[in-house]
């Protein structure tokens, strides 16, 4: 492998531990302003100067470690090679993915406390409210995901355009650094495996689009008309980005995997138009998520005061009118048997959990590691 | 037109008639007009956190009531007016004979209503004079109080509180066209 794909490769493996460090540290700030770390508070909490720092100290924390991690897999470059800080940037994603879970749940604890001693409580009776709005914005329709149809098909017709061209021996798979280590025979069913990915990432994608259409909308009671806008907008944004994300992911690695296996691009090549494709749909992510916040609530801070349902008095408002905090287990898996929703938002980060209660839930879990482990050791048989 | 559907689980209505209440008020307010989509039973019910038979109920009464339609594969909108006109008697068939009043089941069960409120009026020592003077109060609120103005509609579970007039003054009219 050359150097200017070596560096490349380094460069899109680093990313990812970087990119995953930022989101898990940016958690705090692109959460519901209803919430924090987990735990149901009034207004006034998100302003608070001890959360304030608990928020300024989880950031640092993680941040921190991130970075030690990357510093170390680029040490591990230089002195055992390649390989082996690939293998230490994977277990560096995971482990500061684990490292935040940890930190919030410090976090968490602590802002127990300082719920209880200020006695931020309830008033009695929760309110479930909903908006009928039909002008606000619409998330895209599940019509839109037939375009992976249309890519599977293309792909199907570039495999058999090319076969021809297939070398005898069909490179299958490639190392940590992108150096071919293993080989099937040419046949026809060969070309079918690139369309069966795109079909998984496909049906995946699309799960995704209609767990969006389908979620729980919370609305804030506070503010109504703002919250339900902002929570459309953010929606309609995720789905637009789903697709879009689907579809780069599906069209870029699916095809160029084909073209890989018709001795087109260089399996390394394809290797790395992978990687890019990861690290530009995390950064997509990071960038809505950031910009509209969990449940568009960012988005409602900057713009939101247009229904004239704030009027700045945020900062004294200790009332609450619900507390979800028995129904969120660690403050992040959701389990609540009356609550006919499968999908609802998350309570910390952004995008959307599953209802553990639900057995279609348990379900599609079960399913889920069945497929995973399937995908992994079928092909190693 | 944006409507605002709240359920307190510790209001002594059950959720269903809360629900119906509220779905009622807005239809007669405006918030509501006819031929509007509402949502789907299982949308409501995920968005509300409340159980899909509720919903369900609520929506079979308001349908068996002649408020609303409900039709496999569009789902529930809100039904034309029965009270308008004769054109809308002659549609639904199941008039009395007098004018364009409600269809039947619904006239029963206001009448019913009336009845029973004009009994706890006279048992508490009202007469009929007081009674009409309230009856005509709250006409004139329903008729002429809310309508223009706000878009929003928005109803607790009784007319005798000013939760209404509360609402007016804590959320204003929303603003046209947002960005």
């Amino acid at each position: 492998m050359n150097n200017a794909m070596t560096i490349w490769t380094m460069v899109m493996w680093v990313l990812l531990p970087v990119l995953v460090t930022v989101s898990v540290a940016v958690a705090p700030w692109v959460t519901d302003r209803r919430e924090v770390f987990g735990v149901t508070v009034p207004p006034s909490a998100f302003a608070d100067e001890r959360i304030l720092g608990l928020r300024r100290n989880y950031a640092a924390s993680v941040g921190c470690l991130g970075g030690m991690f990357v510093l170390a897999s680029l040490g591990v470059w230089r002195g055992f090679g390649l390989t082996a800080a690939l293998w230490v940037v994977s277990l560096a994603s995971v482990l500061i993915t684990v490292i935040g879970f940890v930190r919030l749940q410090r976090c968490r604890r602590e802002v127990l406390a300082i719920k209880a001693e200020r006695g931020w409580r309830a008033d009695a009776g929760s309110r479930c409210i909903a908006v009928i709005d039909g002008s606000l914005p619409k998330p895209l329709s599940p019509w839109w995901d037939l375009v992976y149809v249309a890519i599977i098909a293309a792909t199907v017709a570039v495999g058999y355009l090319g076969y021809d061209g297939m070398p005898q021996r069909v490179p299958m798979h490639t190392d940590m650094a992108g150096v071919v280590d293993g080989w099937a025979d040419k046949s026809p069913l060969v070309i079918w495996f690139a369309p069966a990915y795109e079909l998984v990432l496909a049906i995946v994608m699309t799960i995704a689009h209609i767990a969006i259409l389908n979620a729980k909308r919370p609305i804030d009671p506070r503010r109504p008309m703002d919250s339900a806008w902002g929570y459309a907008v953010m929606m309609r944004a995720w789905s637009v980005y789903t697709l879009i994300v689907g579809v780069v992911v599906t069209l870029g690695i699916g095809m160029a995997v084909q073209l890989g296996v018709l001795g087109l691009v260089p399996l390394g090549a394809v290797g790395l138009i992978g990687m890019l494709v990861a690290v530009l749909a995390l950064v997509g992510c990071l960038v809505v998520a950031l910009f509209y916040g969990q449940n568009g609530s960012r988005l409602v801070e900057r713009d939101g005061s247009a229904a004239g349902e704030m009027d700045g008095s945020d900062a004294d408002d200790d009332a609450m009118s619900y507390d979800d905090d028995r129904y969120w287990c660690w403050g992040v898996l959701y389990v609540n048997r009356d609550d006919p929703a499968v999908w609802v938002p998350k309570r910390f980060g952004v995008g959307w959990t599953v209802n553990l209660a639900r057995p279609s839930v348990w379900v599609g879990i079960v399913a889920l590691i069945v497929l995973s482990v399937a995908g992994i050791t079928l092909p190693l048989m | 037109m944006p409507m605002i559907i709240e359920i307190d689980q510790s209001d002594g209505a059950p959720l269903y008639e809360q629900l119906r209440r509220q779905i009622v008020a807005a239809i007669a307010n405006g918030g509501l007009a006819p031929g509007d989509r509402l949502p789907s039973v299982r949308s409501l019910a995920v968005d509300l956190g409340i159980n899909l038979h509720t919903v369900n109920k609520a929506y079979a009464m308001l349908r068996d009531d002649g408020y609303i339609t409900m039709r496999r594969g569009s789902g529930a909108a809100v039904a034309a007016p029965v009270m308008s006109t004769t054109a809308g008697a002659r549609r639904t068939g199941t008039l009395d004979a007098s004018d364009g009043g409600p269809s039947g089941h619904v006239a029963e069960r206001l009448t019913g209503e009336l009845h029973r409120l004009i009994l706890e009026h006279k048992a508490l020592g009202g007469d009929a004079a007081s009674f009409l003077d309230m009856a005509r109060s709250q006409c004139e609120r329903v008729y002429e109080g809310r309508t223009g103005g706000t878009a929003i509609a928005r109803a607790g579970g009784t007319i005798m509180t000013d939760t209404a007039d509360e609402f007016q003054r804590t959320v204003t009219p929303q603003k046209e066209g947002r960005p």
